[in-house]
């Protein structure tokens, strides 16, 4: 009785596809829990905005909201003719900025500045959500089609990234409603500190404003995006503009963000190289590479490292550690590799959210 | 079988118990790894410009970094913001490459 029992379980297990419509089913069942999850995150982050919205007494947020996600979609530039493509890429992406600063102010009139950019950004996450979800549903969708459990296997791996990712984003609707810096902001907030408390800014580009200092002898010029709002500004674009104006008497610039760390590397840790320390897609890092090499001026860059959650919700004590640091590299950068009486730029770039 | 045990049913005992003590493990293990959300404080750092005295108070929406928050108990200099984190009890676990 036994040896048949063995028998027909080995036939079943090696000739018959019995174990992989198992495994279909716990895998299917644990993208689906997820799945459920991933839902739920959607409609908390809808209804924490909403909420946001009314208290700011925008009149009908859940169609502010649902009109937006799915729409203002950018459409990259053709790659395989790469003439002028930041040129193309840059112009698209200003279209997209303007249409979406033009859906708010025709919602809401005589919205200020920064509340107009922080429902930008309400939005944006709002959409976010929105398409990581409508993407593992796809997926999931395709698997029960076809029966594919190779893909319902690769979704499962994948799902706990995924849900921890969307709940990252999901947080960040908290963050950007209170208005407390988060930790993209840790360059601006590394510019910021390094300004006098005296100093009034000039507004080089839009949303980016410069300002001026001294540091032992040298002149430092400060860009960063205009804040208290949540906005990146155009830190590319200012720098252009302003090393232009100087007909490139500028002896160095120095570049400061936030990294993404590695698993291993902990939040805070800064690291300098040599670069431009932007995460942008193209336009304003090509900008500041190519106004850098144009005048043959040093290029250096300061990260402070931290995960993809700490960077878009409310900047962690270990991060502002690291900008501390940050700025005491900057300082070495600036004494140790400049003169007195030389001309230092320093780009604090990141999401400005709470740093005036 | 003279004690009346019959193999199939041990096998099936051991089976069913193997199986059961394997997903308690993986319950238990997995509860044991997630950790509890600690939503922490968030605080507001203000120096004076005079004479550099720091103080620090719980954030209020109307904080951000540069706005000048009061006089200074001290020596009646203006205070400034001058930082705004979060502040949780747990610290994060210093991990290292092995």
């Amino acid at each position: 009785m036994l040896i048949a029992i063995l028998i027909l379980s080995s036939f079943v297990l090696n000739f018959t596809d019995v174990p992989q419509r198992i495994q279909f089913a716990r895998y299917s069942s644990v993208v689906r829990r997820k799945l459920m999850e991933l839902m739920e995150f959607e409609e908390e982050g809808r209804r924490k905005s909403v909420k946001f919205l009314k208290d700011m007494n925008f009149p009908n947020p859940k169609g502010l909201i649902d009109d937006y996600v799915d729409n203002f979609f950018v459409i990259t530039p053709v790659e395989k003719e790469p003439t002028d493509i930041i040129k193309r890429l840059k112009h698209l992406i200003r279209t997209r900025d303007e249409a979406v600063k033009k859906y708010v102010t025709e919602k809401v009139s005589d919205v200020p500045d920064v509340s107009r950019q922080r429902i930008e950004v309400l939005l944006e996450i709002n959409s976010i959500l929105t398409y990581i979800n409508k993407v593992v549903k796809h997926y999931y969708n395709l698997g029960v089609k076809f029966n594919d459990w190779i893909m319902m296997m690769q979704l499962a791996l994948q799902i706990n990234q995924i849900a921890r990712l969307a709940k990252a984003y999901k947080d960040a609707i908290d963050s950007f409603g209170l208005g407390a810096p988060v930790g993209d902001g840790a360059g601006a907030l590394a510019a910021r500190m390094l300004v006098d408390s005296g100093s009034n800014p000039v507004e080089l580009a839009p949303e980016t404003v410069l300002y001026e200092t001294t540091l032992e002898g040298r002149r430092l010029y400060i860009i960063k995006a205009k804040g208290p709002g949540p906005t990146v500004g155009w830190p590319g674009e200012a720098l252009e503009k302003f090393v232009d104006s100087r007909e490139c008497r500028i002896s160095r610039i120095v570049t400061v963000d936030a990294a993404l760390k590695l698993e291993s590397e902990r939040s805070g840790e800064v690291a300098y190289g040599v670069g431009a320390a932007i995460g942008d897609i193209g336009p304003e890092k090509i900008a500041m590479e190519r106004v850098a090499s144009k005048c043959s001026v040093p290029l250096d860059a300061v990260v402070v490292k931290m995960s993809n959650e700490e960077a878009i919700n409310t900047m962690t004590k270990q991060v502002y550690e690291g900008v501390v640091k940050a700025v005491e590299v900057i300082k070495r950068i600036v004494l140790g590799k400049t003169k007195e009486g030389d001309t230092v730029v320093v780009v604090g770039v990141g999401n400005t959210l709470g740093i005036e | 079988m003279p004690l009346g045990f019959d193999p199939i049913y041990i096998l099936l005992i051991a089976i069913v118990v193997f199986l059961a003590s394997y997903m308690a493990v993986t319950y238990l293990r997995e509860a044991s790894t997630q950790k509890k959300e600690d939503k922490g404080k968030v605080i507001s750092l203000s120096k004076c410009l005079n004479c550099g005295y720091t103080s620090s108070s719980t954030y209020n929406k109307e904080d951000y970094v540069g706005r000048r928050s009061g006089k200074c108990p001290k020596c009646g200099g203006e205070l400034i913001i001058t930082a705004i984190y979060l502040e949780t009890q747990t610290q994060a676990p210093r991990e290292t490459a092995s």
